[in-house]
């Protein structure tokens, strides 16, 4: 909320490439899993645990209906990503992605890595995000100034991001284990039973995730860093240098996350989760001069 | 955010209060799960994209509960069933989906029976004569130090034969008759730990406490 009343003048174009680049991530996400989430819109209709927008679902819908906003919401993305009638597709995208993801997190299994995803597409939705690196503004040929219009979504990504790592912190230190969760067993033992359960399923467990068992003081190490980075993440709002040294530090996590125990949190691991973070424009700049 | 600061006049008229609006329900609606914390255990709900992440507030133990499916051979060896013959959505769907419906339910028997008709045409499960659903119990220090992920105890939920006589069997008798899906009996073996029914248990391995020395043959 600090960073949203001093708002400050920010390009058009930072916010229209973050548009792009999370766009662009969601529909490779969606298209490589159109198949999968077919398949998962036929599931036993008891197995149905409706979550978010779908709880106004007693039972699932009829599959055609269930198929066609799959594809509905693609079509949406691609023209969210493209940055195309954004009035109208922005906050109808908005909604598809919120109704999709939670659709498919109905079926007993909450995948929470595609809540950051869900939120930053909510805020792009609203807000003016193709008054540069899009098709409306090619048509329209505008070229806004830098102002705050353009910075508020970036901000509030930022907060909504930040919020999404504390209260994981809240859980851990409110859970059983209580601020002892600091000391590792609980994150040791986590990395134990998401093993073992992968090698039931017929999956395999990263090595790194036996070869690290033995070593208790890692685990302590691993815990204390994470936990900061969740509890205190809100105040990387306070200044951008601290933002962008926690993104790194995020992102950092994420990668050790998926080395340690196999788990991918594919939009924080591509590194678009944490783009609000950076002044992306740039990229521009250098693709301009390279010409 | 860099940049010089911008006059307010130079917003819309209702914009700034509209952002502002947005900004706070936005943010309020991400962080009011986080009563959930505070409430009994059983009266926790989760939510997407609002979610107080309750994987992160459980006690983790040394010993952990999985329920999983086996495939049983002909010659009496078992195999678990990877998560891709089980359904769909990936591994994590489909183990919250059979502890659900095994465990919480109390339904094993109800996801066997939907199990047959799915392994009979899966044709990498050609060689099973049965499956069961199994509740392992497993000592998670021993399995990540040995590199060995063996249960420390297994019960079996529910079993169901999928109708294939065993090819030793069949030799001997050409006339046996294979049995359609469609009359499969799925057994069931409802209290842990007690002897079961004839029918369904795996050579050598006693129902309801299976040790895991009877799980040698299951490939990892």
């Amino acid at each position: 909320m600090i960073g949203l009343r001093r708002a400050v003048a920010t390009p058009a174009a930072r916010l229209g490439l973050i548009r792009a680049l999370i766009g662009g991530y969601t529909f490779f996400y969606l298209a490589k899993r159109r198949k999968m989430l077919r398949e998962v819109v036929r599931t036993d209709p008891s197995l149905f645990a409706p979550v978010g927008p779908v709880r106004v679902l007693r039972r699932p819908v009829p599959t055609p209906v269930a198929d066609t906003l799959n594809d509905a919401t693609l079509v949406s993305t691609a023209l969210f990503t493209l940055g195309a009638g954004h009035r109208l597709i922005g906050p109808v995208h908005s909604a598809l992605v919120a109704w999709t993801l939670s659709y498919r997190n109905s079926w007993s299994m909450v995948f929470h890595s595609d809540n950051t995803l869900v939120l930053h597409t909510l805020v792009l939705g609203v807000s003016r995000a193709t008054d540069a690196v899009s098709v409306d503004a090619l048509v329209t040929g505008r070229r806004p100034d830098p102002h705050p219009r353009y910075g508020w979504p970036l901000t509030l990504m930022n907060a909504l991001s930040t919020a999404t790592y504390m209260l994981p912190g809240i859980a851990k230190v409110q859970g059983p284990s209580g601020w002892s969760w600091v000391q590792g067993d609980s994150m040791r033992r986590q990395v134990a039973i998401d093993s073992v359960r992968k090698e039931v399923f017929g999956s395999k467990a990263p090595r790194m995730a036996y070869a690290l068992y033995r070593q208790r003081a890692l685990f302590t190490l691993f815990a204390a860093g994470s936990l900061v980075l969740e509890l205190f993440a809100p105040l990387a709002l306070l200044n951008r240098r601290l933002g962008r040294l926690w993104a790194v530090a995020a992102f950092g996590m994420h990668w050790g996350i998926r080395a340690i125990m196999g788990i991918r949190f594919r939009y924080q691991l591509s590194g678009v989760s944490f783009a609000s973070w950076f002044e992306v424009e740039r990229l521009l700049e250098l693709v301009r001069r390279a010409r | 955010m860099s940049g010089d600061v911008i006059h307010a006049e130079t917003w819309g008229p209702r914009e700034r209060k509209w952002v502002r609006l947005f900004a706070v329900t936005a943010l309020g609606a991400v962080l009011l799960p986080v009563r959930q914390n505070w409430r009994a255990a059983e009266r926790r709900t989760d939510g997407f994209p609002f979610s107080y992440y309750p994987m992160f507030s459980k006690r983790r133990r040394q010993y952990a509960n999985v329920v999983y499916a086996v495939g049983i051979l002909a010659d009496g060896t078992r195999r678990r069933l990877r998560y891709s013959v089980l359904g769909a959505g990936g591994l994590n769907q489909v183990r919250r989906q059979i502890y659900r419906v095994a465990l919480t339910e109390e339904r094993a028997e109800d996801y066997v029976t939907a199990l047959v008709p799915r392994l009979l045409t899966n044709p990498t499960c050609d060689d099973l004569v049965r499956v069961e659903i199994v509740r392992g119990e497993f000592d998670l220090d021993e399995c990540l130090l040995t590199h060995q992920i063996e249960a420390a105890t297994e019960t079996v939920l529910a079993s169901a034969d999928l109708g294939r006589v065993p090819a030793t069997a069949a030799e001997l008798t050409p006339a046996a008759e294979l049995v359609t899906a469609e009359e499969l009996i799925p057994t069931s073996v409802p209290t842990p730990g007690a002897p079961s029914p004839g029918t369904s248990s795996a050579p050598g391995a006693e129902r309801g406490q299976a040790a895991p020395a009877d799980l040698a043959g299951a490939p990892q």
